[in-house]
C-alpha cells in the first residue's frame, strides 16, 4: 500500500488512530500536536491513505556528546556535538500493520536527516527502539549504542540504536 | 517581563560551544536565547508528562562514542533491506 507522508495537521483526526500500543496512542492522541504547534520540540509525520492516518513518525533535532571526549579528537571533527536526527517514536495502525507503512514512514525519515544534514549538519539518525521493532531496526544497518544520559522515559525502556548518515541512500 | 536579573550557573563545554555558535550565525543575545530556551523547556515539561519529553541532548561512553566515530568517518554500506528500500 503506498501511502502519502506528511506533516501533522492540527485538524486531523488523531482520535481516530489505533496502533494497538497504549503509550504510542496516548502520545499520538494528546500531545503529539501539543509538541508540534505549540512546544516545537517535536515534529510528527504522519502515513496518509485517502485522508485516514495509517501511521506516524516523531522526530527530533538532537545532539551527541562522547563522554569525556579527548580535545584532540574533537579538533578531527568538523561538527561538536554530533548533529542527528532522533526517531522517537513510530507506530502503523493496527489494521494496517504488515504492508509496509512503518518502512515508507522510515525512508520519510531518512528524506528529512539528508535535507537536515544539508541545511543544519546530521551525521546519523538515532532511534529509540521498542524490544519488539529492534528486528525491525536491524535490518536497516541500526546499531545498538550505550546511552549516559538522554533516554527516553518510556517504560520499559526503548533500546537506543544509531545508523550513520553515510549508510542510507540519497545523501 | 520585570527588572533583569543575573544568574550564574557551570554548564558543560559543549553547550557553551553550542551557544556560541547558534548566537554567532543569528545575531541575537546570548541573555535571549538562555531565556527563551529556558522558558520553553519549562513550558514543555509543565504541559507534557516527563515520560514523554524527548530530550534534547544524548551523551554516551567512550566506548558508544567510539563506534559511533567509526561507522560516521568509515560508513558501512547499505544493508540488503536498504537497498530494497529504495528500490521500491
Amino acid at each position: 500500500m503506498k501511502v502519502d507522508v506528511r506533516l501533522l495537521r492540527p485538524d486531523d483526526d488523531r482520535l481516530a488512530f489505533s496502533s494497538g500500543d497504549a503509550e504510542l496512542d496516548r502520545f499520538f492522541h494528546k500531545f503529539s500536536a501539543q509538541n508540534q504547534f505549540q512546544l516545537h520540540i517535536g515534529t510528527t509525520y504522519v502515513a496518509v491513505y485517502e485522508s485516514e492516518i495509517l501511521g506516524f513518525v516523531t522526530l527530533s533535532a538532537t545532539s551527541i556528546t562522547i563522554e569525556n571526549l579527548p580535545k584532540s579528537a574533537r579538533k578531527r571533527l568538523p561538527r561538536y556535538p554530533l548533529p542527528a536526527l532522533r526517531l522517537a517514536r513510530l507506530a502503523v495502525a493496527q489494521k494496517s500493520q504488515g504492508q509496509g507503512i512503518g518502512k515508507q514512514l522510515l525512508r520519510a525519515t531518512f528524506q528529512i536527516a539528508h535535507e537536515m544534514a544539508d541545511r543544519t549538519g546530521c551525521v546519523a539518525v538515532v532511534v529509540d527502539a521498542k524490544a519488539n521493532a529492534v528486528s525491525f531496526y536491524e535490518q536497516f544497518g541500526f546499531e545498538p549504542f550505550e546511552v549516559v544520559s538522554g533516554e527516553l522515559g518510556d517504560r520499559p525502556s526503548p533500546l537506543p540504536m544509531i545508523l550513520a548518515l553515510g549508510s542510507i541512500p540519497g545523501g | 517581563m520585570s527588572d533583569a536579573t543575573q544568574i550564574s550557573a557551570t554548564i558543560s563545554p559543549e553547550t557553551r560551544d553550542l551557544l556560541e555558535r547558534y548566537v554567532s550565525i543569528h545575531g541575537v543575545k546570548k541573555s535571549h536565547l538562555i531565556e527563551t530556551a529556558v522558558l520553553h523547556h519549562l513550558s514543555a515539561l509543565d504541559a507534557i508528562p516527563t515520560d514523554l519529553v524527548i530530550p534534547p541532548a544524548i551523551l554516551v561512553s567512550q566506548t558508544a562514542g567510539k563506534l559511533i566515530l567509526d561507522r560516521i568517518e568509515t560508513p558501512k554500506p547499505p544493508t540488503a533491506a536498504m537497498r530494497v528500500l529504495y528500490e521500491g
